[in-house]
């Protein structure tokens, strides 16, 4: 059982300080994942851990050793590393490249032997290179020179493996390849696996647990679920993203959410609410935040696309819990937000029992005498799942002076009117067309 | 009839008259000539001369204008007194400034380069060039320096002999049949050669010889031991100069010499390197002391005295003989069993001499009908020349004699007559005779003791590897 | 494989040897000369005797074989050096001189030849050499005061030093030539490099330090090969990298001071037999510093010969004629191979 310990370790290049009062351990048959943005201090780490940087304060132990006390050799023979650039410029063949990670293990004046040459042809053959022995190192591919490189860190026989972006250059079937040995050699022969993920699922589906690191810091440690947040991933990578966990490998997957809303040149005191859901009301969201109104929505069910969409514009939301009809309680709490509104939008929402108050919290706008607005994309006909009803309510709607849209121009050049000239609502509804 | 007389004295008069302004206007006329370069030079003055080049110097204080000279370059140094003008530092490439310093009305440069003629054109200054190819050339030019200067009489006397000079020399070895193969030896190691387009070669063609390497390419000729060995020389002229001086002794030291014609000979000559290099009238000087040495059949200088020691004179005083030519030797008998002949031949071989002395003028032969019983003073002159081209000190001067049975030299108790420049010593033995000295060590080879050496480096050596360690533990901390 | 190719070379370098040995000026037949050769070798060389004078002996073991033994141990000597400079520079332009050797060693030549240090208790015939080793190894121990810092030698900052303290040392000696009386000129040849001046003393005391160098040197050749896959990754594969420069450093120094101080600056060998050999032979420490050394020798032999003989009666300096030789020879290696090189 061998434990690599890291505490308390501070770095500098120079002045600049890389790495501020890192800890953590990893045991045998732990692959970790290290995770953070560019500059983060990844690559510091990895470097401190392998001793090639020496920390100003704090310090690394392999089993209760300090590895800065410890002679470069025995190091090496413990700890090896592949690189994140693994480009040879010298033709060298692969075997030579693979016998180099024995050269710890070689006295100053011995020369090569028996046994060098079977581990380094075992390593070799764990990752796929044997038959590639007898080339030069510099005509391969990339992803060839990568496995080269990981051979030969094996043959290093280490007991800690570090690696910096492992699957960089590779292709999706070689990264799954590559992963899949990591995965193995760290169960099988209990090493420690620390590696340089940029790819968030790839580290989530091999690691048993991830540091994130952020300006030298570490922001989360733990398994994966308690690192991987969109909040983690925001307050990181300043990134909005989706996590969720996929249904058939019961990883989690992030999805970054290209939110790139550009910013508000006027903020507006016109406030809409929209009653929307099953993704119909995204872009309006995304359009209404965009030009600076003030924005509401509700009912929306907690799983709802729509919903998460509000939690990321920061759009105030009625929330109902998933799978359920709206209750009285959260119907009036929607009330309460249309009746300070100055407009209401009805998206094209499939309508079912479980969101049917909706409609009837748009007709008790209208009654408020607020301009409601509703947006045909598809006729009601096709979204109606209870029987009749839901068409009812809309033809009530129309009759009480709803204005009917087909698609988000014209509604956003008609909310544009009205808000200039707030007042008179009913001139507006007088010009709109069917 | 008055009336007549007056006339004549009135044409007397304004004839006068017209001579003397013509003479006046011819007085104060500017000179033209047109120098070794091709360039036509106006002289307005030449008051104050700046001279570029040994072989100018030298030309100018021949012609008694040394107190016209006022600075000149830093290698100008004979005659001796010249050497407090040295202002001019790059003989080569003169630095226009310097010269303008001076503030001469007449430069003589003996070219180096024909940019540094137009350079110093430039700046204002006359220049005139001085570039002899042959050594006939070389009274020419003095004619010319000499009537820029106004000592055309002067220059006339001394290139007509130095022209004469040339001349003797050319026409006695014209008909030589054998032509002994010379070797002139700048520098060693490794061994520096003249090739042809050098005065060293033209004098050795002058002086009926064949130059060892004639064929070179260039003039200046850096070579190998091996090169000199398979053209094995007759005849090997050392030139000495400041830093080289290699005398028979060293030669004969280096691996595979041993076995060279001239070595084996012991034709190895020291020639002060000066009278070899420096197109100006000392070059004729070597010329005559090459051609002496090459074909001394021809030299017509007599090499046997003959006296006659008459017991008479010796009864009232000393009986004394002066040679004088090739050597200068003083005999003051004091006494004779009898009265003989008194042989002296001068010679310019001899037996070797021990390692560190060396050769002083020539070897005497001295012999006499009846040797018994005879005592004499011998003087040996010297002169300052010998003992700075073989650089050997003055108070090192001893007469030497050969002892024929332990085939050795052995030293005589001689005194150097420092004033007179001679050395005495008694002689009551009759055999060979050299006057030699010992080199005075330079300044810098002044001996300083090999162990003082070896342990100062030692030091610095210890303090350095000191140091760096003391830097070693200080930057550790990787 | 490796074995052959050492041992092809070292018959091409004693191929050279006798070629430059047979020779010169002085008509000898080659028969002759080989027997000299041979007759010295101690015990074994007496059953070689032959019909020589002793005068043809003189030559060819005073004059010719000092002559090319020298050039032998320069040129090895400044193949090494080339190699392991290119390995620890990881720079394909780097050569012996890189850290201001050669200009320090000139420096030292030139203070024995114009101010006569060192002159007197040694003669001109030691002294040149002595000042020059002294030179070299004084300007090596200053690059690496400049440039060392606490994390130990960046290659960069010794590569800038070496320029810097060269360029000093070779203005000095441009001063001293040019303030420098008519009669020195002779005497600067020693600095366009060549064996104008070569003695059994000066292989004598050079032949042991370069050849021990030598020895040493090739022991840290797996370790070069390590250290050209960068400093990190060398000290990652366990190569105790500062310790490791230093060594080298200090050794390849010497070794180009020890062979400056015989033969004067001769340039390109040390530059180009590496390259040459790296894409004959590949980049492998353990077979490049032997062919480079046996390649070296036998090219610098040879050049010598050139020298020698290709101007008679004028001796061209070595280094000239390596240059002229070197370059595009190279060149035609360099179109030849289409692989990658540094």
């Amino acid at each position: 059982m061998v434990t690599l310990k890291i505490c308390g370790v501070e770095c500098y290049y120079g002045s600049v300080k890389a790495l501020e009062n890192v800890s953590f351990s990893i045991g045998s048959g732990e692959l970790v994942g290290l995770l953070g943005p560019n500059g983060s201090g990844k690559t510091t780490l990895l470097k401190t851990i392998s001793g090639t940087l020496k920390p100003k304060a704090g310090a690394v132990y392999l089993n209760e050793a300090e590895i800065f006390d410890m002679k470069r050799r025995e190091v090496a023979r413990n700890i090896a590393v592949v690189p994140q650039n693994t480009d040879v410029n010298f033709d060298f063949t692969v075997l030579d490249i693979v016998m180099m990670g024995r050269h710890p293990h070689i006295s100053l004046f011995k020369m090569e032997s028996e046994k060098d040459l079977t581990t380094a042809k075992n390593a070799m053959e764990l990752t796929n290179t044997w038959h590639l022995a007898e080339r030069h190192i510099n005509e391969l591919s990339g992803g060839e020179r990568q496995r080269v490189i990981i051979a030969r860190a094996l043959a290093q026989e280490p007991k800690v493996l570090l690696l910096d972006e492992p699957t960089t250059h590779l292709d999706i079937n070689n990264q799954l390849e590559i992963m899949d040995l990591l995965k193995e050699l760290c169960v099988k022969k209990k090493l420690i696996i620390l590696a340089v993920f940029h790819d968030f699922n790839l580290a989530s589906r091999y690691c048993d647990y991830a540091v994130l690191l952020s300006k030298g810091k570490i922001v989360s440690i733990g398994g994966l679920d308690k690192v991987l947040t969109s909040e983690n991933i925001r307050k990181v990578f300043q990134v909005d993203a989706l996590v969720k966990k996929h249904p058939i490998t019961g990883s989690l997957y992030v999805i970054p959410v290209s939110l790139k809303l550009t910013k508000a040149s006027v903020n507006r005191k016109f406030h809409v609410h929209v009653i929307c859901g099953a993704g119909t009301g995204t872009q309006i969201l995304k359009t209404l935040v965009e030009k600076g109104f003030i924005v509401t929505a509700g009912v929306l069910h907690v799983l709802d696309t729509d919903y998460e969409t509000a939690m990321l514009l920061d759009v105030p939301v009625v929330g109902e819990a998933p799978f359920s009809s709206i209750t009285e309680q959260n119907y009036k709490a929607n009330l309460k937000m249309i009746s300070v509104a100055n407009a209401v939008i009805v998206t094209s929402v499939p309508f079912g029992y479980a969101n049917l108050l909706n409609l009837k919290a748009a007709k008790a706008a209208l009654e408020m005498g607020i301009p409601t607005f509703i947006v045909e994309e598809t006729p009601i006909t096709q979204r109606d799942f209870t029987g009749g009803e839901a068409q009812k309510l809309i033809q009530e709607l129309k009759s009480r002076g709803a204005a009917f849209v087909r698609g988000q121009d014209e509604l956003l050049s008609l909310i544009d009117k009205l808000e200039d000239t707030k007042p008179c609502a009913q001139g507006v509804l007088a010009h709109a067309t069917k | 009839m008055i009336k007549a007389v007056i006339k004549a004295i009135i044409i007397g008069l304004i004839l006068m008259l017209t001579i003397e302004i013509v003479a006046a206007t011819n007085a104060s006329a500017p000179i033209i000539i047109v120098d070794n370069l091709g360039r036509t030079v106006t002289i307005k003055s030449s008051e104050r001369i700046v001279s570029i080049g040994p072989s100018c110097t030298e030309i100018l204080y021949a012609l008694g204008l040394g107190d016209r000279v006022v600075g000149v370059d830093r290698y100008s140094d004979y005659p001796p007194e010249v050497v407090s003008k040295q202002y001019i530092n790059n003989w080569w490439n003169p630095d226009p400034e310097e010269v303008i310093a001076l503030n001469p009305d007449l430069v003589l440069y003996s070219v180096g380069s024909v940019a540094a003629v137009e350079a110093l054109e430039k700046a204002g200054l006359t220049v005139v060039a001085l570039k002899p190819a042959t050594i006939d050339d070389i009274p020419e030019n003095i004619k010319m320096v000499g009537f820029i200067t106004g000592k055309s009489q002067k220059a006339e006397s001394l290139a007509s002999t130095l022209g004469r000079r040339i001349d003797e020399i050319k026409n006695k070895t014209t008909n030589v049949t054998i032509k002994p193969k010379v070797y002139i030896e700048y520098w060693y190691p490794p061994p520096w050669a003249f090739g042809p387009n050098t005065w060293g070669h033209q004098l050795i063609e002058l002086a009926g010889g064949i130059n060892a390497f004639g064929d070179a390419a260039t003039g200046w000729v850096q070579t190998t031991d091996e090169e000199v060995i398979a053209r094995n020389p007759d005849i090997i002229i050392s030139l000495c100069g400041a830093m080289h001086h290699a005398s028979l002794e060293d030669i004969k030291g280096r691996p595979g010499w041993g076995t060279i014609s001239a070595v084996a000979k012991r034709a190895v000559y020291l020639i002060d390197e000066n009278l070899f290099v420096r197109p100006g009238p000392r070059i004729i000087d070597g010329l005559e002391t090459l051609a002496k040495i090459l074909h001394p059949e021809l030299s017509g200088e007599a090499t046997t005295f003959t006296f006659l020691i008459d017991t008479t004179t010796l009864r009232s005083g000393i009986q004394t003989f002066n040679i004088s030519g090739l050597m200068k030797v003083d005999i003051l008998t004091i006494k004779s069993a009898g009265n003989c002949t008194l042989a002296v031949t001068i010679q310019e071989l001899g037996p070797e001499l021990p390692a560190n002395r060396k050769l002083v003028g020539k070897y005497l032969d001295i012999d006499c009908s009846v040797p018994t019983g005879l005592a004499f003073m011998l003087r040996i002159y010297y002169n300052e020349d010998q003992l700075k081209t073989l650089s050997v000190s003055e108070g090192s001067l001893k007469i030497y004699v050969w002892d024929k049975d332990g085939q050795r030299w052995i030293m005589l108790n001689s005194a150097v007559n420092e004033s007179e420049n001679y050395v005495e010593a008694t002689v009551t033995h009759l055999s060979y005779f050299a006057l030699t000295g010992e080199p005075a060590p330079a300044f810098w080879e002044q001996r300083i003791p090999l162990w003082l050496f070896v342990t100062s480096l030692i030091l610095i050596i210890t303090i350095v590897g000191i140091g760096v360690y003391i830097a070693h533990k200080k930057g550790k901390s990787v | 494989m490796w074995t052959a190719i050492i041992l092809v070379l070292f018959v091409c370098l004693l191929f050279s040897m006798a070629l430059a040995s047979t020779v010169g000026p002085m008509p000898m037949s080659v028969g002759d000369v080989l027997g000299i050769i041979v007759h010295q070798i101690p015990i074994l060389g007496n059953v070689v005797n032959g019909q020589w004078t002793s005068l043809e002996e003189s030559v060819v073991v005073q004059l010719r074989l000092p002559r090319v033994l020298s050039a032998v141990l320069v040129g090895a000597a400044l193949s090494i050096a080339g190699v392991v400079f290119q390995g620890i520079f990881r720079n394909p332009m780097a050569d012996p001189y890189v850290l201001g050797v050669a200009s320090g060693a000139g420096f030292g030549a030139s203070l024995a030849i114009v101010y006569g240090v060192g002159l007197s208790s040694l003669g001109l015939f030691y002294a040149i050499p002595l000042m020059a080793c002294i030179g070299a190894l004084s300007t090596m121990f200053l690059v690496y005061f400049i440039a060392r810092t606490s994390f130990g030698i960046p290659v960069l900052r010794l590569l800038l030093a070496g320029i810097a303290v060269s360029s000093f040392f070779s203005s000095m000696i441009s001063l001293m030539i040019a303030t420098a009386g008519e009669d020195i000129h002779a005497a600067f040849n020693w600095l366009f490099g060549g064996f104008p001046i070569s003695r059994w003393e000066y292989i004598n005391m050079a032949a042991p330090v370069i050849l021990l160098c030598s020895v040493v040197i090739y022991a840290f050749a797996r370790d070069l090969n390590v250290m050209l896959l960068g400093e990190d990754q060398a000290r990652q594969l366990g190569v105790e990298v500062e310790t490791v420069k230093k060594r080298l450093i200090i050794l390849g120094s010497l070794i180009t001071a020890v062979a400056v101080s015989i033969s004067g600056i001769i340039g390109f060998i040390g530059l180009i037999v590496p390259h040459m050999m790296r894409i004959l032979v590949g980049p492998d420490h353990r077979i490049l510093i032997p062919s480079s050394a046996l390649a070296g020798a036998s090219i610098l032999v040879l050049c010598d010969a050139v020298a020698r003989t290709i101007l008679r009666p004028i001796l061209l300096p070595t280094g000239i004629v390596t240059a002229m030789l070197g370059a595009p020879f190279f060149v035609y290696l360099l179109m030849k191979s289409g692989k990658t090189t540094m």
